[in-house]
């Protein structure tokens, strides 16, 4: 320990900007790394999520871009025709999340409802930490309960059983929930058309959506769940028909996107985006390790009379390999704390900043995609560390100890 | 007695056919314990070669090196280190002292590389810097030294392991006549009180004149050779004029 405190004091560290450089070098490779394998893990989960849907014969909706929304414009009968015209045709998968309530918890966070059909329900695929699944029979006449999920954050104050009054936005009226079950922790939803960009739903109540809630519900619900709707096992004719009526009916224009359409959208956008991080980072990475060998060669070149006096007083390569390694080893784990603690202030300033649909649970708040990142992290490091080491010893022994070297 | 050094035939070429050059031609010579021996010889002669064969900075084209029963040729990796660090001391003509560390971490450098306790490494740092009168600059870095307070500070660092044998290349090349004499001094006692074995390089016929025996090197082999036996400093001094005249070099040397 004392020799590797001299060797870092007084030889390592003693050219600083050699030793600054290699500093910074390393905290942009893992910084890198991190991005880049975090980015396509999270992708990666949300086209997981997306496959469920995204089955032949299923249509997932989006508002046409050249479309805009004139919600005074829309009337409710009108909507409720297209709802008809829905049920009457098509199964669909009906999912609306975003409306916000304020409801008393421990953590006095907001609360985001998320409302389901439950065709959508069925192809998500919940799992519960606590009590049991959604069930969408129940009778919606203003004194019933309605049976709900709800995140792990609001499972204190609300265990399975207990009920929660609210008045609902997407109702406007007050209604009783009783909660069914608790989501596993972390559980999140997707955003169809940004993939790697997720909601958590740890302050997120699920209520199940029946045809009588439907007819209920206001204008903003209806027409929300319309510009995300799913139509499942249909034809492309049906499809073309369904937007026209909704086109006449409501003048809203939508695009219905098939799988072919989906898997060619994913693949020219997703996958060379995908394809284009990975291979940028990989680059990066290659000239971050070129840099470093370069830098490391620099030092060695500066540090090479103080190297040569300590092999001719008996350092062995074996234990300057060994210093080379510690050394390097430490940096490593001063950029990975680094990161660790990057990742950690952004999860739990959502926290802070009680950003309810970003909470997640966890380390510090950290997930398991930021684990499998740090770990990518790691391995990179590895890499760079071996390759950087073992081009140091090689300059070093190829640069025989002599006397010439001294003078 | 068994000798501490056996060198048996040593040759060193370098270069390759046809631009080779033989700096040494065969060497045969044995270094008894707390001797004090010197090599001579004009520039290019080999005598810092054989020394860098010694201390296996340069590794030898054929014969063999064995300090204290062990082949050098067998030595690597680890046990080379250990050679190095255990069995030798180097003494630099241009001290090789490192600037960033004051004269005790200087000295101290050896004792951290072989883990020898904090204890111990202090107690013979105080003993060596007392014999060597340097207890004053141990605080000081290299560069706020004289030149013999370096030289002093480096056979300080020489000496910490207890090695079996010195080897000091030039070690007054570097010095004034005054800290020259000093240094010479210095190692002369250690041979003596402490039966120290010093093997030294050397142009400086003064420098010479401290050893017991001295070896003439001339194109790779040895070819005189003077003992002291119970000469005072002044006759044997003399006597390496003589043969140096011989060599056809180190007039300058003559007082």
């Amino acid at each position: 320990m004392k020799l590797f405190k001299f060797f870092v004091s007084k030889i390592f560290l003693r050219r600083i900007i050699p030793g600054i450089s290699i500093i910074l070098l390393i905290c942009l490779s893992n910084y890198i790394t991190f991005t880049a394998v975090r980015t396509v893990f999270s992708t990666y989960q949300g086209y997981q999520e997306i496959r469920g849907l995204n089955q032949d014969g299923n249509y997932i909706a989006n508002l046409d871009p050249n479309s805009t929304i004139d919600f005074g414009a829309i009337e409710l009968d009108k909507t409720t025709e297209v709802y008809n015209y829905l049920s009457s045709n098509f199964d669909y998968a009906f999912y609306v999340d975003g409306f916000m309530v304020s409801i008393p918890n421990r953590d006095d966070m907001e609360i985001s409802l998320c409302y389901m059909n439950k065709a959508h329900y069925d192809l998500t695929q919940f799992n519960l930490s606590q009590g049991t699944g959604l069930t969408f029979d129940y009778r919606f006449d203003g004194n019933s309960e309605i049976p709900v999920l709800i995140g792990k954050g609001l499972s204190k104050t609300y265990p399975v059983g207990s009920t929660i009054d609210l008045e609902d936005p997407a109702l406007g009226q007050e209604i009783t929930l009783r909660v069914q079950g608790v989501l596993e922790q972390n559980a999140y939803h997707s955003n169809y058309y940004t993939l790697n960009s997720k909601s958590y739903y740890n302050y997120s109540i699920i209520l199940p959506v029946n045809e009588e809630f439907l007819n209920h519900a206001n204008l903003d619900l209806r027409v929300n769940g319309l510009m995300d709707i799913v139509i499942l096992q249909t034809t492309n004719e049906k499809i073309s028909d369904l937007r026209a009526v909704i086109q006449n009916t409501l003048g809203l224009k939508l695009n219905f996107f098939g799988q072919q359409d989906n898997n060619e959208y994913f693949n020219e956008y997703y996958f060379h985006s995908l394809k284009i991080v990975a291979v940028t980072s990989v680059i990066l990475l290659l000239l971050i390790t070129c840099l470093s060998v370069w830098n490391a060669m620099v030092s060695i070149r500066l540090m090479l009379k103080d190297l040569t006096i300590n092999l001719l007083v008996g350092l062995s390569y074996s234990k300057l390999r060994k210093m080379f390694y510690s050394y390097f080893g430490i940096l490593f784990l001063i950029n990975l704390v680094i990161v660790f603690s990057i990742t950690a202030l952004n999860r739990y300033g959502c926290w802070l900043r009680k950003d309810t649909t970003f909470v997640t649970y966890g380390l510090f708040g950290l997930i398991g995609i930021d684990w499998l990142s740090l770990l990518a992290v790691v391995v990179t490091d590895i890499i760079i560390g071996v390759i950087v080491v073992e081009c140091m010893l090689w300059r070093i022994k190829k640069v025989p100890i002599s006397l010439g070297v001294l003078q | 007695m068994e000798p501490i050094l056996n060198i048996e035939n040593l040759t060193k070429v370098y270069g390759n056919v046809p631009n080779q050059t033989r700096a040494l031609n065969g060497i045969t010579f044995q270094v008894m314990p707390g001797e004090f021996l010197g090599i001579m010889g004009s520039s290019g002669s080999g005598k810092s070669t054989l020394l860098n064969c010694i201390a296996t900075v340069i590794q030898p084209s054929s014969g063999s090196i064995v300090m204290g029963g062990k082949d050098l040729a067998s030595l690597n990796g680890k046990s080379l280190a250990n050679y190095r660090g255990k069995n030798i001391g180097y003494l630099f003509q241009n001290f090789e002292l490192l600037d960033n560390l004051t004269g005790s971490e200087n000295i101290l450098l050896p004792t951290s590389l072989h883990n020898v306790s904090e204890k111990e490494s202090r107690l013979r740092l105080k003993q060596l810097a007392e014999y060597l009168e340097i207890t004053d600059v141990l605080n000081k870095f290299p560069m706020q030294m004289s030149g013999g307070q370096r030289q002093r500070v480096a056979t300080a660092r020489a000496l910490i392991l207890h090695p079996k044998m010195i080897l000091a290349d030039e070690p007054t090349g570097a010095l004034d006549s005054k800290n020259a004499k000093n240094v010479m001094e210095k190692l002369s006692g250690l041979n003596r009180d402490d039966q120290a074995t010093i093997l030294m390089v050397t142009h400086d016929s003064n420098a010479a004149s401290f050893c017991k025996r001295i070896l003439f090197i001339q194109d790779g082999i040895i070819f005189h050779e003077l003992r002291r036996g119970d000469e005072s400093q002044r006759e044997f001094y003399e006597r390496i004029l003589k043969v140096m005249a011989q060599l056809g070099g180190g007039s300058y040397n003559v007082l």
